[in-house]
């Protein structure tokens, strides 16, 4: 569960300085689909990257899963992202000229646990490409690619994926593919948390919230359980 | 586990880099050959200089007799040199004490026939102490006594390459040759020596006769044309020549006017002159491997500077996927440590076939030893570690939001 209370973030550029968040509270429910939508520069990506343990608010209180993460150390955000967020870019973010499976395997390199065999194909098998675990992203198509960073993002089974305009790099089919992907995963309790600008891609979430100018100017559930 | 798991991410993350990284390993790797080369070069002057001495016998001094150029034009080998006497041998063993033992010598290229076998050899007379001087013992048989010497016995020890080409597998002990017609009989083998002291003679090939029987019978001349002298241990060899040059001057009335009669050479410290040439030469390599070894850590330092801001992307997706800093950090060490090891291997090699290459083309014995290995890797591996701290630590502070937006 995500209890951001009054989470306010500024940056400056330059002379001027940017009010990226401001004074957000925001509830997110395990096991929910929450699509963040907003324009351009509204704050979105910092709500996904201090929400992600990325970064931490000027002002503000971040609990997740009732516990304050202001007062944990980098090295344990490091260790509370390996262990408990998935990521999803825009951009995949996958390796070159690195195997699927190594790509997927990643996370466990930073995993304290202790048997990590078998995790990164069966974490391919869920999204349907663990006959292409030997490929490189460069012999995969987009929506193959995307699946693929989706696989890394489930690998050390987190409650939390954070997917940062997952379908922004591709076509309408792909893009509803990785949508379908993240519906199934949300269905088998994993909360969904989708940062986006595009109106159709939101309404896939169970809930939407609005953000324009750092601040949650609306937040209405879109689809009945 | 975490350890290996880096280990194999960051060779991966080389390999995926392949000419960058070959440029990497070039310049530690020619760091280190220049160190094992220099390294070899020195071990094998410092071997080879230890082995002369042994096969020279230690503490040496070596009393020529040249004769003071009393004409002008006239060269001091040309013509009869007389000036050293049986004689003074022993006034240096009676009034240098920092001698230990001396042995005169004189010795001709001489016909030497067994039975109807006949060869051309050095004839050597000198004292039954040649043995111990020289460090020469004999293979077969034994030397003759001090007293055979005296009462002019005409016993002969034979080099062991005269001995092969003359006895031909019969054993020369007890055998008897003629040196100029007079009958000698056989009474030892020496050693082989197999390297040669100077150029030009050959120690295995030559006989040793009593002194006074050689001079007597087969030179017919009272003089000798060398003394070795063979100073106590801890004695200064300069003292000592100094102390035999003093008492020859005298004995040969020679006053402060006129130049020495004789000369006398510092074995050692012709080799000493060997040795410091040897290493004035390693100095100028060490320069050189330090030059490299530094040139090639500054390319290590600028490879991974690059490949950090290629690789910003990945390192945000690292962070982001829960890599801690020292993680990132680790990575890069590893990485550069990798680097510097492949180069160090990549330089034995190469300078492990350079110094063979030395040996063979010039009279210079290298030896690559552990040591110089060890010394080697570990130059390499310090410093790439010096060179890989800075951009790993570099690595590890960076941002992985901007990281993650770079393009």
């Amino acid at each position: 569960m995500i209890e951001l209370t009054g989470v306010s973030k500024t940056y400056e550029k330059g002379s001027t300085v940017v009010r990226a968040l401001d004074d957000v509270s925001l509830r997110i429910d395990r096991g929910s689909f929450v699509a963040i939508v907003g324009p351009s520069g509204s704050g979105k990506s910092t709500m996904m990257n201090i929400v992600g343990l990325l970064d931490r608010p000027d002002a503000g209180r971040y609990d997740l899963d009732g516990s304050d993460v202001g007062a944990l150390s980098s090295d344990e955000l490091a260790e509370a992202r390996n262990e408990r967020i998935g990521f999803v870019f825009q951009s995949f973010h996958l390796l070159a000229n690195t195997t699927a499976l190594e790509n997927v395997e990643l996370p466990l390199v930073y995993s304290n646990r202790p048997d990590i065999s078998g995790l990164g194909l069966s974490a391919l098998e869920r999204v349907g490409l663990e006959d292409r675990a030997q490929h490189t992203p460069g012999e995969l198509s987009g929506g193959q690619q995307q699946r693929v960073a989706i696989a890394r993002a489930l690998v050390n089974d987190p409650d939390l994926i954070l997917a940062d305009e997952p379908t922004g790099n591709l076509d309408g089919a792909s893009g509803l593919e990785i949508l379908g992907i993240f519906q199934e995963l949300n269905r088998l309790g994993k909360t969904i948390v989708l940062i986006t600008h595009d109106v159709e891609v939101a309404a896939m979430a169970d809930r939407r919230v609005n953000i324009v100018d750092g601040r949650v100017v609306s937040d209405e559930i879109t689809r009945g359980d | 586990m975490r350890v290996r798991r880096n280990f194999s991410l960051s060779t991966k993350a080389l390999l995926r880099h392949r000419v960058r990284t070959a440029l990497a390993i070039s310049g530690t790797g020619l760091g280190v050959a220049a160190l094992i080369v220099m390294v070899a070069i020195g071990e094998g002057a410092e071997r080879e200089l230890m082995t002369e001495v042994e096969a020279m016998g230690s503490n040496l001094l070596l009393v020529r007799a040249e004769r003071a150029e009393p004409l002008i034009g006239r060269s001091s080998s040309a013509g009869l040199v007389n000036t050293l006497k049986p004689a003074d041998v022993e006034a240096i063993l009676e009034d240098c004490p920092a001698v230990e033992r001396a042995a005169a010598s004189f010795d001709r290229n001489l016909q030497v026939k067994y039975g109807i076998l006949t060869t051309r050899t050095s004839v050597r007379a000198t004292a039954s102490q040649y043995e111990l001087i020289r460090n020469f013992p004999t293979r077969r048989g034994r030397y003759f006594t001090p007293e055979e010497d005296q009462s002019g016995q005409r016993l002969a020890v034979l080099g062991s390459r005269v001995a092969a080409s003359l006895f031909q597998g019969v054993d020369p002990v007890g055998q008897r040759i003629r040196i100029e017609r007079v009958p000698f009989e056989v009474i030892g083998v020496l050693e082989s020596k197999g390297a040669s002291l100077n150029a030009g003679s050959d120690e295995d090939n030559q006989i040793l006769v009593p002194l006074r029987t050689g001079l007597r019978r087969v030179f017919n001349v009272d003089h000798v044309t060398l003394i070795y002298v063979q100073v106590r241990a801890g004695e200064d060899m300069e003292a000592a020549a100094t102390q035999v040059a003093t008492l020859l001057r005298e004995r040969h009335g020679l006053d402060r006017s006129e130049p020495d009669d004789f000369g006398i050479d510092n074995q050692l410290l012709v080799l000493q002159a060997e040795r410091d040439a040897a290493a004035s030469f390693q100095r100028l390599i060490t320069a050189l491997a330090a030059v490299a070894l530094l040139v090639g850590g500054v390319g290590i330092l600028s490879i991974m500077m690059l490949s950090i801001r290629e690789r910003r992307n990945e390192i945000g997706l690292r962070i982001a996927v829960g890599a801690k800093r020292r993680d990132i950090r680790t990575q890069f060490v590893v990485e550069a440590l990798f680097l510097g090891g492949a180069g160090g291997l990549t330089g034995l090699l190469v300078g492990t076939a350079t110094a063979a290459a030395i040996r063979r083309a010039t009279e210079w014995q290298t030896a690559v030893s552990g040591d110089a290995i060890a010394l080697a890797l570990g130059a390499a591996l310090a410093v790439s570690l010096i060179f890989g701290v800075l951009p790993a630590q570099r690595a590890a502070a960076l941002d992985p939001i901007e990281s993650l937006r770079a393009e």
